[in-house]
């Protein structure tokens, strides 16, 4: 393979949850996205959007009732295609608790890796680096039962990280984390995505996430809605305001100040642009008031 | 005068004591929770905030030290058991505690377990659903599976809720949610208090969120109370928020470093709207403060 070729592709997929009863519910409805080699991709949409459904038929967790999802040209659908898939795509869920089979911390992070068949010392080594990567190096002797909330999910992320999948999926896996811990493993994920290639895909509600991503798609209704680089998405605010979406504080407020006449560049998105463009634009105003 | 509801003095916790998984959670909290407020404890992730409102209701008891809930020592024989009744306690992530086959049926398991009769029941679970703000005549009938995350959310809350507790402690209501979902947790949570003197205690990471709801803000590091008071004055003492480990808002950070850059703006500012008025006002723009 190789190349920056598409890694995931979805064509056509439909699923329906609980087909044929009286509660049956259409989630996917004719998706069509594909996930490059490299990138860094966000799904973000409402509640009952279909983000969650969507990153399951990734790792073949659930296959598609209509359409195709193939992983590096593998299709989902083939049984003997799926434990080459799962090696390829690790998923972390918003739930670390279903996630968490070791007695101690350590032992819960060589799961993966020791399932692969690796070398004790190899083991060791992607033990070492995730617990180190996620901040739990400290805690590797204790029991998962004993973590905090957040600290399980980043558990369950090191777990994924040991395997070191070609892909990483995590469906929402900042919501139960603090706003540090949200900053750090967002950098974390970045530093993984941009440093060693892991192509990563990640759903979340908030905008304030996705703008770290290099492209998002915004998902209603079962369908992928909007595509593009985090400005181009965000230009989109009335769309997105239909969804119930917000945008990022930074975003908003270059947007608010824009339209009261400032002469702010359309595509901010985060803390540092706003805060070195209002700093610029304060020197030349101060400047321009002296004459 | 405004009563205590529950009162901490002292209070530790040690997981795992003499083993070498001892874990000292709390480490002397001093807390008070008054009647009829909305108390919010923030606090990183492991600062001891879940271990506390555990403490509330009975579910883990002082390694030393007092928790006092509705004047009773927590301690006392027979205690737990009345404070199930009067302290509803909704754990993080309650929509994977729904087990029953109806939403009706789930919602109705707390107050029948209370002794109340099928039909009573049954009434006190219609009454929730509504106050959490479903429709009975829409969800009662289905599976809690086939709602979406945040119906189920709220589903959840209602079966605490039917207990009719004195005091109602969440434990991240709105973790998880899209921001539609948040604030209609938050309203729900407004109007409890408002409309039923339900005291609130509400452990969050969403300091931004709880803004316009909490009378009262509890800052918690390291198994301790490090700061306390109005939400807006404690979100903006950026200082002892980032030694506790929280994010200091963007709306903070921002006009502190236009501050910095010599920008005439006022630093502290809570909210976008805020924040918007402060530069506008700096730049001469229309629409800033005068």
């Amino acid at each position: 393979m190789g190349g920056r070729g598409a890694l995931i592709r979805a064509e056509g997929l439909v699923y329906v949850y609980g087909r044929g009863r009286p509660d049956e519910r259409r989630a996917l409805d004719g998706v069509d996205l594909e996930v490059s080699a490299g990138e860094f991709l966000a799904l973000v949409g409402p509640n009952g959007s279909g983000k969650s459904t969507l990153v399951r038929h990734f790792n073949a967790l659930l296959t598609p009732a209509a359409g195709r999802v193939t992983v590096a040209g593998l299709d989902t659908s083939c049984p003997h295609n799926v434990p080459e898939i799962r090696r390829l795509v690790g998923m972390v869920f918003q739930n670390p608790e279903n996630q968490i089979v070791g007695s101690l911390v350590e032992e819960d992070v060589a799961f993966g890796p020791e399932n692969l068949g690796l070398m004790p010392g190899e083991v060791k080594d992607r033990v070492d680096r995730a617990l180190a990567v996620t901040g739990l190096s400290a805690l590797k002797d204790r029991p998962p039962h004993l973590l905090s909330g957040g600290q399980k999910q980043l558990l369950a992320i090191a777990g994924a990280l040991a395997v070191r999948p070609s892909v990483l999926v995590l469906d929402e896996p900042l919501s139960m984390l603090d706003a540090v811990k949200k900053r750090e493993i967002l950098n974390f994920l970045r530093a993984l995505n941009q440093e060693e290639g892991v192509t990563v895909v990640m759903t979340t509600h908030s905008m304030e996430e996705a703008a770290a991503a290099g492209r998002v798609a915004v998902m209603a209704g079962g369908r992928v809605v909007l595509e593009g680089a985090p400005a181009e998405v965000f230009a989109k605010e009335g769309v997105l305001e239909e969804l119930g979406l917000e945008l990022p504080a930074a975003a908003k407020i270059a947007r608010a100040l824009s339209r009261r006449g400032l002469p702010l560049s359309p595509g901010i998105t985060g803390e540092d642009d706003l805060a070195g463009e209002l700093e610029g634009l304060w020197r030349l105003w101060r400047g321009a008031a002296r004459h | 005068m405004r009563r205590a509801v529950i009162e901490a003095e002292d209070l530790v916790y040690v997981y795992h004591p003499g083993t070498p998984f001892e874990v000292r959670a709390l480490d002397g909290v001093n807390l008070r929770v008054m009647e009829g407020e909305v108390l919010a404890v923030v606090g990183a992730s492991g600062s001891g905030k879940s271990t506390l409102v555990q403490h509330f209701n009975g579910t883990l008891l002082p390694s030393s030290g007092r928790v006092r809930v509705l004047g009773v020592d927590t301690r006392q024989k027979g205690a737990p058991a009345r404070l199930w009744r009067e302290v509803g306690l909704v754990f993080q992530q309650p929509e994977h505690q729904l087990f029953e086959e109806t939403v009706l049926e789930d919602v109705a398991f707390g107050p029948k377990n209370l002794g109340l009769a099928p039909q009573k029941a049954r009434e006190r679970a219609l009454w929730a659903l509504e106050a959490v703000g479903l429709d009975p005549g829409e969800v009662a009938g289905l599976s809690p599976y086939s709602l979406s995350g945040g119906w189920r959310r709220l589903a959840a809350i209602a079966g605490v809720l039917a207990l009719k507790p004195k005091v109602l402690v969440l434990d991240e209501p709105a973790a998880g949610l899209d921001p539609a979902g948040k604030r209609r947790i938050y309203r729900l949570l407004a109007r409890l208090r408002r409309e039923h003197g339900t005291a609130v205690v509400l452990v969050t990471h969403d300091l931004e969120g709880v803004l316009g709801l909490a009378g009262r803000v509890a800052v918690m590091a390291r198994g301790r109370v490090t700061a306390w008071g109005e939400p807006g004055e404690v979100l903006s003492r950026a200082g002892e928020l980032e030694a506790a480990g929280l994010e200091v808002p963007l709306t903070v950070r921002l006009l502190n470093r236009l501050v910095a850059a010599g920008v005439p703006v006022k630093a502290g500012a809570l909210t976008v709207g805020e924040a918007v008025r402060q530069i506008a006002g700096a730049f001469g723009l229309e629409g800033g403060r005068g």
